[in-house]
C-alpha cells in the first residue's frame, strides 16, 4: 500500500524539523540572555584585588555591604596582571594589590593613584617544622649542608622576590643554597613546611600564623628584614570617590582591622 | 563497460567497511587498540576526579562542608549559569558571522583569498591571552577606547565575556563551517536557481541543509571553546562576581585553596559537556547523508 | 525557441568563441563535441549560471542575456542528474513547484502526470541516495519538466548509462518531445545519440560551433576534418560494445 500522492508530496523529511527546531531554541536562549542581562543600578565599589587576599577581602566586602549598602565588586588576580589591567582599563574605583610595590609602580607609570591608605603589613620570618629539629637559629642556618631550603621563587610571588634581600641584607648570597626548592605561593611554602618536605622556608608571619600547630617561626633579625606592606590605593578614575573612600576608611577601621586581624593579617606597623 | 559506476557525488560517503567481517589484521588490531589508549585516558581523567572529591570527602567532610555553604553553592551556580547564557549567546554570535564568513570563503574565489583564509585562521594560532591583552589595548586607547566611554561600556561584562568568547571560537567555526560548503556540491545551488529559486533562496532550501552537519559541529567546536574560555578573560574582564564564568572561578577557587568548590565546578563543566555532545549525536540533521 | 547570437565568454581554461545558433519551437537540438569543447559551457551560459562576455541569449522571443537563471523557464538537468539528497523523490520532483509557490491542485495535477508518463510511481517515497542511474535521470528529467519549461537542457544525459538503461532513456526522451512538445537542446559526445533524438545536430570544438546541421548532411557533407572524425571515429567505436 503506498501513500497517496500529496501525502507522500508534502511529508517532510523530520531532518529539517529538527534543524529549524535547533535554530529556534538557540535565538530563544540568545534572546533569554539578552532579557536577562540588564541588571538593576544598585551603588557599587569596584575594586581589582590581588588574588592572595581573597578570603579577608570577600569578608570585607561583605560587612561593608551590611553595613553601608553600597555592594563591592573584587576583581581578584595576580597582583602584577591586576596593575597591567588598571593600567589599560582604569575601571575600578580602589587598587588593592599584595604588595605597596605595585601601587607605586601603577603610579609612576600612569599617575592613576589619588591617594594611598594602609592595611596591612607582613613581615617576613622563618619557618620551622614544630620543635625545631634541625635546630635553625637565624638566615645562615639556612645554608647548612644538612637543612633543606625552600624559598618563593622571585617571578611568581612577593615573598619571593622579598627573600633574596633579606639574605643579602645579611650578606648572603641566595644563589648559594643548595637543594634548594621553590615554590611559586607562599602558601606552598608554608605546607612544605608542615608536610617536613623542606626544613625551613621564609615565609610571612600571617602565613606562619596558620600553620602554627604545624611549625615554628623564627624571627629575622629587624635590620635584616624586608616588611612587605600592603596599601590600598584610590584611583583618580573612580566614578564614585566618596563611595570608595568610605570602603577604604572601613578597612582602616575597627570593624576591617579586626576581620583582617582574623585573616591573620598584622594591622599595626611593626 | 557493461555496468558503469554510479557516479560519484562529492557529499555522499558510502558505509562499507574497508575489511569484511571480523577477521582481525595488524591494522584493525593496532588502530582498535589506540582507540582503545585514548578513551581509557580520557575516562582516567574523569576518575582521576570523581576518586580526588571521594576520598577528600571521606578524609575532611570538605564536600559535606561546600553543600552546607549557601555562599559557596550561590557562587558555584552563578558561574554555571553564566557560563551557560554567555556561551549561548556567543553560540548565536559565531554562527551569525560563521555562515557566512564561510559560505563567502567556499563560494568565491577573489584576489586575496588565500590571505583573507590566513586571516581567519589568526585566533586560532593566538594564544588566548593575547587575544585578551588585544582586546584591552583596543578598548584602552583610541576609537575603542572612545567607543567604550560613549557607549559607557564596561569590559567587566556580559559584553566582554562575549566578546572573548566570540574572537576565541569563531576561526574553529568558519573552518568547518567553509570545509562543510566546499562538500555541497555547487551545481546542486545551480540546479536550485534553474527551478525558480532566487540564490539566497538556493542557499536555505539547498546548500545549508546539505551543510547542516558540518554547521552543528562547527557549532559544538565553537560552544566548547566558549565555555573554556580562561586566559583571554583574565586579561580583559578578570574575576568580578558578576563575571565569574566556570573556567575563571575555577582558578579563583583553586587560588584561595578551595580544591573541592574547583573540582566541583569542573565535574559540573564535564557532565554538562558530555550532555550537549549526546544532545547534539541525537539532534545531528547531517547524519543520514553526511 | 532559443537564439544565441555570437556569444563568447571564459570561464577558467574554458571559453566559448562567437557562438551563433537557434533551436526551434519543439525542436530536438543536439550539440556534440569532444571533451573541453565548452559544450557544458554552453549549457550553463543559456541556463543562466554563468554570465556571457558579449552576444545575446533568446529564449521563447525574450532577450534573456542578463536574466537570472530563475526568470529563464529552462528545465536544466546537470551531468550525474544533480538530485538533492536531502530530500525524497517525491520532494525533488516538486522542488520548482513549491519554491515558485505554484497553486497546489495544479502542482498535484502536473506531478501526476509526469509520474505516469515517466513511471516513477513507485520511486516516489525513495531516498534519492540508493536509486540506479537510470532512475536518477528519470527524477531529474521530470524535476525539470514540472515547472513547465519552455526550454529543455540535458547534459550527458545517458553517458553514464548501461546500454539497456540508456535505451530506455533515450525512448522516454522520445516521448516527453512528443508529449510535451518542448525545446530541447542536449549535449553530448556520442553520435548515437543525435542519431536517435536529434533533429538537427551542432558540433563544437574548442569553443567554437563548427558545424549545424541534420546527421545525413553532416556525415555527407562535413566542414572540416575534425567532423569527420567525430562523427566517424567516436561514435563508431563506442557502437562496438
Amino acid at each position: 500500500m503506498r501513500a497517496p500522492l500529496e501525502v507522500v508530496i508534502i511529508r517532510n523529511p523530520i531532518s529539517q524539523i529538527r534543524t529549524q527546531l535547533v535554530l529556534a531554541l538557540l535565538l530563544v536562549a540568545a534572546g533569554l540572555v539578552g532579557c536577562g542581562g540588564a541588571k538593576p543600578a544598585k551603588k557599587t565599589v569596584r575594586a581589582y584585588v590581588g588574588a592572595g587576599m581573597r578570603r579577608a577581602v570577600d569578608e570585607l566586602a561583605e560587612a561593608f555591604e551590611a553595613e553601608t549598602g553600597i555592594a563591592v565588586e573584587a576583581d581578584y588576580g595576580g597582583s602584577g596582571i591586576m596593575e597591567t589591567r588598571a593600567q589599560m582599563d582604569p575601571a575600578a574605583d580602589v587598587f588593592l594589590p599584595g604588595d605597596v610595590h605595585y601601587v607605586d609602580d601603577l603610579h609612576a607609570k600612569a599617575g592613576l593613584i589619588e591617594e594611598k591608605t594602609d592595611i596591612a603589613w607582613f613581615v617576613p620570618v622563618i619557618l620551622v617544622a614544630k620543635g625545631n629539629p634541625k635546630g635553625i637559629r637565624g638566615l645562615g642556618d639556612l645554608f647548612r649542608d644538612d637543612v633543606k631550603a625552600g624559598l618563593g621563587d622571585p617571578k611568581a610571588c612577593q615573598v619571593g622576590r622579598i627573600s633574596g634581600k633579606i639574605l643579602a641584607n645579611s650578606g648572603l648570597d641566595r644563589a648559594n643554597l643548595k637543594g634548594l626548592k621553590e615554590a611559586d605561593t607562599v602558601e606552598k611554602l608554608g605546607a612544605w613546611v608542615a608536610m617536613k618536605n623542606v626544613d625551613a622556608s621564609i615565609v610571612w608571619d600571617a602565613t606562619a600564623a596558620s600553620y602554627a600547630d604545624a611549625a615554628e617561626v623564627i624571627e629575622i633579625p629587624k635590620d635584616a628584614n624586608v616588611i612587605s606592606h600592603v596599601v590600598v590605593g584610590l584611583m583618580t578614575t573612580s566614578r564614585d570617590k566618596a563611595a570608595a573612600r568610605r570602603f577604604i576608611a572601613f578597612m582602616a577601621g575597627e570593624k576591617g582591622k579586626s576581620i583582617l586581624a582574623a585573616n591573620g593579617y598584622r594591622t599595626e606597623a611593626p | 563497460m557493461r555496468e558503469p559506476p554510479v557516479p560519484h557525488r562529492p557529499g555522499k560517503t558510502e558505509h562499507i567497511h574497508p575489511v569484511a567481517g571480523r577477521r582481525a589484521n595488524v591494522l584493525s588490531v593496532a588502530s582498535l587498540s589506540v582507540l582503545a589508549l585514548f578513551v581509557l585516558i580520557i575516562l582516567w581523567l574523569v576518575a582521576a576526579d570523581v576518586a580526588y572529591l571521594v576520598t577528600g570527602q571521606i578524609r575532611t567532610g570538605a564536600v559535606a562542608k561546600m553543600l552546607a555553604d549557601p555562599r559557596a553553592m550561590r557562587e558555584i551556580a552563578r558561574a554555571i549559569w553564566l557560563s551557560v547564557s554567555s556561551s549561548l549567546l556567543t553560540l548565536v554570535l559565531v554562527m551569525l558571522f560563521a555562515v557566512p564568513t564561510g559560505y563567502a570563503l567556499s563560494r568565491y574565489r577573489f584576489r586575496g583569498h588565500a590571505l583573507l583564509e590566513v586571516i581567519v585562521d589568526v585566533p586560532i594560532v593566538l594564544p588566548p591571552t593575547v587575544i585578551g591583552l588585544s582586546l584591552l589595548a583596543v578598548f584602552g586607547l583610541g576609537p575603542g577606547s572612545w567607543l567604550k566611554q560613549s557607549l559607557h561600556l564596561s569590559l567587566s561584562s556580559m559584553t566582554g565575556i562575549v566578546l572573548c568568547q566570540f574572537l576565541v571560537s569563531v576561526s574553529y567555526c568558519i573552518r568547518a563551517v567553509k570545509a562543510s560548503f566546499d562538500s555541497v556540491d555547487v551545481r546542486l545551488e545551480q540546479v536550485a536557481m534553474s527551478l525558480g529559486c532566487p540564490p539566497w533562496k538556493a542557499f536555505w532550501q539547498v546548500t545549508l541543509p546539505l551543510a547542516s552537519g558540518g554547521l552543528v559541529a562547527g557549532g559544538v567546536i565553537a560552544w566548547a571553546r566558549a565555555m573554556g574560555v580562561f586566559g583571554a578573560l583574565m586579561m580583559l574582564v578578570g574575576t568580578g562576581p558578576r563575571v565569574r564564568v566556570m573556567p575563571t572561578a575555577m582558578w579563583l577557587e583553586l587560588n584561595s585553596g578551595n580544591i573541592v568548590q574547583s573540582l566541583t565546578i569542573a565535574m559540573t563543566a564535564l557532565v554538562m559537556a558530555g550532555a550537549a555532545l549526546a544532545v547534539v549525536h541525537w539532534l545531528a540533521p547531517g547524519r543520514k547523508w553526511a | 525557441m532559443l537564439r544565441i547570437e555570437q556569444i563568447c565568454l571564459g570561464a577558467g581554461d574554458f571559453r566559448l568563441r562567437d557562438v551563433t545558433f537557434e533551436v526551434a519551437a519543439e525542436e530536438y537540438f543536439v550539440v556534440m563535441g569532444p571533451t573541453g569543447s565548452g559544450k557544458t559551457l554552453l549549457l550553463k551560459a543559456v541556463c543562466g549560471l554563468i554570465r556571457v562576455a558579449s552576444g545575446r541569449v533568446a529564449i521563447g522571443g525574450a532577450d534573456v542575456t542578463n536574466l537570472e537563471p530563475r526568470f529563464r523557464r529552462v528545465g536544466y538537468v546537470p551531468q550525474d542528474s544533480g538530485l538533492f539528497p536531502h530530500l525524497s523523490v517525491a520532494r525533488n520532483i516538486t522542488f520548482g513547484l513549491r519554491v515558485t509557490g505554484i497553486r497546489h491542485a495544479e502542482a498535484m495535477a502536473r506531478v501526476a502526470a509526469l509520474v505516469e508518463i515517466l513511471g516513477l510511481g513507485s520511486l516516489l517515497e525513495r531516498s534519492t541516495l540508493n536509486l540506479s542511474g537510470g532512475e536518477r535521470q528519470k527524477v531529474a528529467l521530470a524535476r525539470a519538466l514540472a515547472i513547465q519549461p519552455a526550454l529543455l537542457l540535458l547534459d550527458e544525459p545517458v553517458s553514464a548509462l548501461d546500454e539497456p538503461t540508456r535505451r530506455e532513456i533515450c525512448h522516454l526522451l522520445r516521448r516527453v518531445k512528443s508529449q510535451f512538445g518542448v525545446s530541447t537542446l542536449h549535449v553530448c559526445h556520442n553520435r548515437r545519440e543525435a542519431r536517435d533524438l536529434a533533429d538537427r545536430v551542432g558540433v563544437m570544438s574548442g569553443g567554437r560551433l563548427v558545424q549545424v546541421g541534420t546527421l545525413e548532411e553532416l556525415v555527407d557533407r562535413p566542414a572540416d576534418p575534425l567532423v569527420r572524425r567525430l562523427l566517424m571515429l567516436e561514435g563508431e567505436g563506442q557502437e562496438e560494445v
